[in-house]
């Protein structure tokens, strides 16, 4: 028994601060990743080619899509891997409760998705300079920093917002696979089971209705909301799970 | 001037995540000195954000290869002003409308009846339409008019060359040019950037607009033209 009382508010940010340090290797494959996206976008992201009897074009198209989307995953399996028990039983080098132990998880997956979401859209740079320096022998059509400045906030703030809801959706995940093993195998079954059926059944489900929702949202308020809202219950819910899992042994 | 303000945001926030990582590596130092896991990953992270930033930098100050000189154009009015370029032409008017005039040619001809031939490919990439003059003056003249071509919204029309004319004994010969190929590589912003700028979702947005070509003649009154290779002469009502 302590004489010391401890407010959560300092027990959640020396769990954060500790995580950061803890947990740096989540940016090593961060790294990783995204430096492996950039030599897969390296061949271009797509293509065209037209013209008529007087002219022939060619356009290759590059862009970072590859990285924001293995940032994506990227961010998912670093929230699931924070659930495992390993990794919960390291908060137990301080007094700690499950609130303490999820909400530091949160703002550290919170941090983790801005760093992601800066890194990504930076990762365009990379991938001009290399395409410009070492790889494309025809001219290129790029707009600068200085040209759409704009448009690179917004893809960090888009992009880190994408990385936060995949956080939330695997910090869910990685609770429920922590309850029972079983998720392991049900959750993915459910997941491209619900793929395949949709594909032939020849209609759009529920995966599909989910994907739309975020990804074809192009009011940037209501997008914020819907990913604000969606993730605030995902984590919810792990919050509310993670009651289910058993105390430390 | 609104410009800079993102981008005083954005540096902002990279400076301040460079002092913060600056800071938590400072701390990491175990007691003997030596570095910590926690900190060598510090370390390899600021070294890739910081060839990150260089590429950033680099990208602004000399971006290498860049397409240069395109005009940007607006392709929602390129159907129409094809569609009044033809129109102008058999009312005789194509003089009138203001479209790229891109080459011309005169031949003096002196012969009854003439004999066009399409030369090397099966068809001319272009409308032929012919004008009766009221007198023989024994001339043919010929223009080349062009309407704008795009590419993605640019425009290219000049990297389109006009088609070769000549007379020769077998008759008025015509062939396409030869082919321009222009190769170019477009970066397009990313899928969470296109969602808010109303650009196809994941896909890119690719369009030609080859325009309308037409290659205008104006022959003596009593000249006849004969069509020898399946070419379509279009000629203006006399009235």
């Amino acid at each position: 028994m302590s004489l010391t009382k401890v407010s959560l508010t300092n027990v959640v940010k020396k769990q954060y601060v500790y995580k950061l340090k803890a947990y740096s290797q989540v940016f090593m494959s961060l790294i990783f990743l995204q430096l492996l996206a950039v030599f897969f976008s390296l061949n271009g992201v797509g293509g065209m080619a037209g013209g008529d009897e007087s002219i022939d074009v060619e356009v290759k198209y590059f862009s970072s899509d590859y990285v924001t989307a293995f940032t994506m995953l990227w961010g998912f399996i670093t929230a699931i891997l924070i659930t495992t028990k390993a990794y919960r039983n390291d908060d137990f080098v301080f007094v700690t409760n499950r609130v303490s132990s999820n909400l530091s998880n949160a703002v550290f997956l919170l941090t983790a998705s801005f760093i992601g979401g800066i890194t990504a859209m930076l990762s365009s740079y990379l991938l001009k300079v290399i395409i410009y320096y070492f790889i494309s022998d025809v001219p290129i059509k790029s707009t600068t920093i200085l040209e759409a400045p704009l448009e690179l906030l917004l893809g960090i703030f888009s992009t880190f917002l994408y990385i936060f809801l995949f956080c939330a959706l695997g910090y869910l995940v990685g609770t429920l696979v922590q309850i029972s093993k079983a998720f392991t195998v049900l959750l993915p079954a459910a997941f491209f089971g619900g793929l395949i059926l949709d594909g032939l059944r020849g209609k759009s489900g529920a995966i599909a209705y989910v994907f739309e929702f975020f990804f074809t949202e192009s009011s940037l308020p209501l997008f914020i909301v819907k990913i604000i809202v969606s993730a605030g219950l995902l984590f919810s819910g792990a919050f509310v799970l993670s009651n289910r899992l058993e105390v430390r042994a | 001037m609104m410009a800079i303000i993102p981008l005083l945001l954005t540096a902002i926030i990279i400076i301040t995540l460079a002092i913060l990582t600056a800071r938590a590596v400072n701390r990491n130092v175990n007691r003997k000195g030596k570095y910590s896991y926690s900190r060598r990953v510090c370390w390899i992270f600021s070294g890739y954000v910081a060839v990150l930033l260089i590429c950033v930098v680099l990208d602004t100050v000399h971006p290498g290869n860049i397409v240069d000189g395109w005009k940007k154009v607006d392709t929602k009015g390129l159907e129409k002003e094809s569609i009044d370029l033809y129109d102008a032409a058999l009312e005789g008017e194509i003089a009138n409308i203001g479209s790229i005039l891109r080459k011309e040619w005169s031949f003096d001809y002196h012969g009854q009846q003439l004999d066009v031939v399409v030369t090397q490919d099966e068809y001319l990439n272009a409308s032929v339409i012919v004008e009766r003059k009221h007198n023989n003056d024994d001339k043919i003249e010929a223009a080349f008019y062009q309407t704008r071509q795009s590419v993605n919204g640019m425009d290219i029309t000049e990297l389109a060359k006009p088609p070769h004319l000549e007379i020769a004994e077998d008759g008025l010969l015509l062939s396409n040019p030869k082919k321009n190929k222009i190769k170019y590589s477009e970066f397009t912003n990313v899928f969470s950037v296109k969602q808010f700028t109303g650009e196809d979702f994941f896909r890119h947005d690719s369009n030609f607009s080859g325009g309308q070509s037409i290659l205008y003649l104006r022959i003596p009154k009593d000249l006849e033209l004969i069509d020898k290779t399946g070419i379509n002469l279009n000629y203006i009502e006399q009235e």
